[in-house]
């Protein structure tokens, strides 16, 4: 963890300096705002790292081997479900009632809610 | 049948995506053979100037949208849990939607060729203002604006998905410093989608609603500005390049050592390379807005010229590992050689539109488009091609035949040189790009006949790949042959632990990870001392 959280946190860094640069260089605001945001996704990433490094780490754990963790619960993964491929369908009615007509873009907002709630009580 | 749709393991969305994306890559090809044909002499009219306008535009999108980025995408969806030790990715359900989301999304925007108008004809990035209503009206290009942004949101759903997994779904043993390259190169392309993507879901949206709502985002007649498309856009297309090109630097990586039976030089190098490569490319977008004149141009080429010093580290390792190794040239490793010859000279041309005065010369140009076919075909594809021929046998089984594998990989590569190096040329002599015809100056019928025999080499080479990959796997299900679980021999990466092709949840027990390199511990065990720890 202490790798990862070393690397976002310098790609944080580059970010927010990177875009104060480049506002004092050119005091243009859409580009300054987009590279900001680089910097601040980076911050959230590190602060996540930071928060569940004690949790997590495995990093340079060479003294115990996979079978000895073997029985941790590490979740459940989930090999079938139709909600993915039906939510994907929703989505795409979705932004074609866009163009189509508003009314196939309600039913899809509505249909993809269902489908969202099942695929919370599937995987819960 | 049923069990595809609802299918949820990472090894088979991986397989989707990967069917997928080579699918449109056909349609990409078609198109691509259908441009050339069209300027093969001069004052050509074979197809309608219309059609030949939506050709290159979806050939564009296909290709950049459809084919290149969701293949890497699909490669990690397969490769990475197994790479990692992990018995799938963080969010299996989350993976199969963006699948099919991608899919649908690809489906809609080739679907503008059924209406009326045809398909989108605004070129791969539809500028403003000539993507706005009244310029380009068809419901094509509505279609192709809700398919590129279902394509993008597939793009963070899944790199969401890997960004978590890298991280948290490391095997015990399994340090960052220890996993593969294709990992660490597969982590910069999902944060780069992460930031990039988003941008580009907005711009379409904004699109939309100045199209059918008269928002005027980019109307100046209402306040609104067209560089403003130009900034949002270019802020996700540039990364889109890298999103591109990193997971196949990443594949490259693996494969070089095993053909080279040495480990990777330069880790270290390697790793933090592909970030760099990430954090440099989100502060580039404007070298394509150079001629604008609304950009700061001195900033934007200093940090161009930037990504080629973590470049130009990720070629010297490579080359670093082939030096002195016990080199072999099977069918995975010329085409990684190919790939490293073809984007040099995409790298190099790279360096040179970097510069605004050479930029400002050959905007808009034929330079151009070979300078990012260079990169993006000769590069990726060349990368595509060899990461099917390395880790076929691991998904499928099967080993492809080399014959077949060593003419296809010298077809694609002089069919690919006879396309793309006589654009270099007839670019800097001034043909513009995207032009329907072209008069008879003096060398331009030749070179432009000359491209197009060269796209027909390419075809003829696409076609055995096909025929090698129908022989092969007749002739593995007469064979009735298991394969091994690390046929090349000298395979380094964790996937090579397990068997062809893997089981359910990937590893029935793993192995000891106690250097970079576990598959090859576990396969020769008096070496494993001497693995880079």
């Amino acid at each position: 963890m202490t790798i990862s959280l070393r690397v976002f946190s310098l790609s944080m860094i580059f970010g927010l300096v990177v875009a104060a640069a480049y506002w004092f260089d050119t005091r243009e605001a859409a580009g300054t705002f987009l590279i900001a945001v680089m910097g601040i996704a980076f911050f959230w990433i590190s602060a996540y790292l930071f928060g569940t490094r004690k949790q997590t780490s495995y990093d340079g754990d060479e003294e115990r081997l996979p079978s000895q963790l073997a029985g941790e619960h590490i979740g459940v993964f989930s090999s079938e479900s139709p909600w993915p491929i039906t939510l994907a369908l929703a989505t795409a009615a979705l932004l074609l009632g866009v163009v189509l007509h508003p009314m196939l873009g309600v039913f899809a907002l509505l249909a993809a809610f269902v489908v969202l709630w099942q695929l919370v009580r599937e995987s819960t | 049948m049923i069990a595809w749709l609802v299918g949820t393991n990472h090894k088979r969305v991986g397989i989707l995506y990967m069917v997928t994306s080579l699918s449109f890559f056909l349609v990409a090809g078609f198109l691509a053979d259908v441009i050339r044909a069209q300027l093969a002499v001069p004052n050509n009219h074979l197809v309608s100037a219309h059609f030949f306008d939506e050709a290159f535009t979806i050939h564009g999108t296909t290709m950049i949208f459809l084919f290149i980025a969701p293949f890497g995408f699909g490669l990690a969806n397969y490769l990475v849990p197994l790479q990692i030790g992990a018995p799938d990715v963080a969010f299996p359900r989350l993976n199969a939607y963006s699948y099919w989301v991608y899919l649908l999304g690809g489906l809609t925007i080739l679907s503008g060729f059924l209406t009326t108008g045809g398909a989108s004809d605004m070129g791969w990035y539809a500028y403003t203002p000539l993507s706005e209503l009244h310029v380009a009206g068809g419901a094509g290009e509505d279609l192709w604006i809700i398919g590129v942004t279902m394509t993008s949101v597939s793009s963070i759903a899944t790199s969401i998905n890997l960004i978590v997994t890298i991280l948290t779904l490391r095997a015990p043993g399994m340090s960052m410093w220890r996993i593969p390259i294709f990992c660490w190169d597969m982590l910069a392309t999902a944060l780069m989608a992460i930031l990039a993507f988003p941008s580009l879901t907005a711009v379409q949206f904004m699109l939309l609603l100045d199209r059918h709502l008269d928002a005027k985002f980019f109307n100046p007649l209402g306040g609104g500005d067209a560089i403003l498309y130009q900034h949002l856009w270019w802020f996700f297309g540039h990364p889109e390049v890298y999103i591109m090109i990193l997971p196949m630097f990443g594949a490259i990586s693996e494969i070089v050592p095993v053909f080279s039976r040495k480990p990777i030089f330069g880790y270290g190098g390697l790793a933090i390379s592909g970030i760099a490569i990430a954090g440099l490319s989100m502060t580039v977008w404007a070298h394509h807005m150079f001629t604008t004149g609304a950009v700061n141009d001195p900033f934007f080429s200093a940090m161009s010229y930037a990504i080629a010093v973590p470049t130009g580290i990720k070629f010297f390792n490579w080359i670093g590992t082939m030096w002195r190794g016990a080199l072999s040239f099977e069918t995975p490793m010329l085409f990684a050689v190919a790939f490293m010859l073809n984007f040099l000279v995409g790298g190099i041309t790279g360096i040179m539109v970097a510069s605004p005065p050479i930029d400002f010369h050959v905007q808009g140009s034929y330079f151009l488009v070979s300078h990012f076919h260079y990169t993006l075909g000769g590069g990726s594809m060349f990368a595509i091609f060899a990461s099917l021929y390395f880790w076929w046998p691991k998904i499928w089984g099967v080993q492809l035949n080399e014959a077949l594998g060593k003419v296809h990989a010298w077809m694609m590569f002089v069919g690919f040189n006879v396309v793309f190096f006589p654009m270099l040329v007839l670019g800097v002599a001034g043909m513009p790009r995207r032009v329907y015809t072209y008069p008879n100056l003096p060398h331009w019928g030749q070179l432009n006949f000359i491209e197009t025999i060269g796209a027909g080499i390419i075809t003829v080479g696409t076609a055995v790949f096909a025929f090698n990959i129908i022989a092969s796997h007749v002739r593995a299900a007469h064979a009735h042959r298991p394969i091994a679980d690390d046929p090349w021999g000298s395979a380094n990466g964790l996937e090579w632990a397990t068997s062809s092709p893997p089981p359910e949840f990937n590893f029935p027990s793993l192995p000891p990870i106690r250097s970079k390199r576990p598959a090859f511990d576990l396969h020769y065990p008096e070496f494993a001392k001497d693995s880079p720890r």
